[in-house]
């Protein structure tokens, strides 16, 4: 296999570009990455501002949540989370990077959450979460654009 | 990015081999060693309800403990949406799993899936493969 950055094109036959995250400074898309993550807890979990979904996922995101059909957009994306923050009384999310992978002009993050609930009349619970996220650029921002998890660890 | 239509057909053919295997050899066939020309080497599953498994390995032996002990009979895979991204592929699917536990009914589970695919010894395979049931 032809190894991303190596110059030349990729296996897909598109020659590299400066725009690939192979040839970009990685630890620089990190931080970018780690400010859309705290943006999540801090604003949509921690402040239930749910206008801040348009700077997580990208216009044409697609999740795929467990126990539900694939949601398309990031409006329709909002919906579910507005609905199940609400519903479960979630208080925050706590995300943990375990490996992260350049995909020509995106990444490809597999990582692990904790989320902190207080459901109505229930004690406090934490489900652990595993996700995998497809990140791309989109008006400056690292955004995720394909979202997946799964429960239990 | 701007795959051409020409390759983007090409890779979508193998990627359908890949994982018309999947069903045919390994659910079907039981045959775990086909897996090798399913996963990456280095291959990472996150399966619902269990720990992620690295290496193919593993997960050949996540497969064959979880298609025995529900008498998994088939698999059958669905692209739904096909992403190039440079080396690989994001893949977003659909499967339809039939089981047959002892003692009950044959069911039939719907799945949804992500998978990283990428090119190995000339074929595509799934570097990380995430799923998770619709109900």
């Amino acid at each position: 296999m032809r190894k991303l950055g190596s110059g030349g094109s990729s296996v897909t036959g598109v020659p590299l570009r400066a725009m690939d995250t192979a040839t970009m400074d990685l630890g620089a898309i990190k931080q970018a990455m780690a400010k859309t993550n705290e943006l999540f807890n801090s604003e949509v979990f921690g402040k239930r501002n749910f206008a801040a979904i348009g700077q997580i996922y990208t216009t044409d995101a697609r999740i795929l949540p467990p126990g539900r059909l694939m949601v398309f957009g990031r409006l329709e994306i909002e919906g579910f989370w507005f609905d199940i923050i609400r519903s479960y009384n979630a208080k925050s999310i706590a995300r943990q990077s375990l490996d992260l992978m350049p995909a020509g002009e995106g990444l490809v993050e597999v990582g692990r959450s904790v989320i902190t609930a207080e459901p109505a009349e229930q004690p406090e619970v934490q489900v652990d979460i595993k996700y995998v996220v497809f990140w791309k650029q989109e008006d400056g921002l690292w955004k995720w654009h394909v979202h997946i998890w799964n429960q239990s660890w | 990015m701007d795959t051409t239509n020409a390759d983007l057909i090409a890779i979508k053919q193998k990627m359908a081999k890949t994982n018309d295997l999947f069903n045919t050899e390994v659910f079907g066939k039981r045959n775990f060693d086909a897996l090798d020309q399913i996963y990456t080497t280095d291959a990472h599953i996150l399966p619902p309800g269990a720990p992620p498994t690295s290496g193919r390995q593993a997960i050949k032996g996540f497969w064959s403990g979880l298609i025995q002990s529900v008498n998994a009979k088939s698999a059958v895979l669905e692209s739904v949406k096909v992403m190039p991204t440079g080396d690989g592929v994001v893949e977003i699917g659909k499967a339809l799993l039939t089981i047959e536990p002892p003692g009950q009914a044959q069911s039939q589970i719907d799945v949804k899936y992500v998978v990283f695919w990428r090119e190995e010894d000339g074929r595509w395979k799934w570097h990380v493969d995430i799923w998770n049931m619709n109900a």
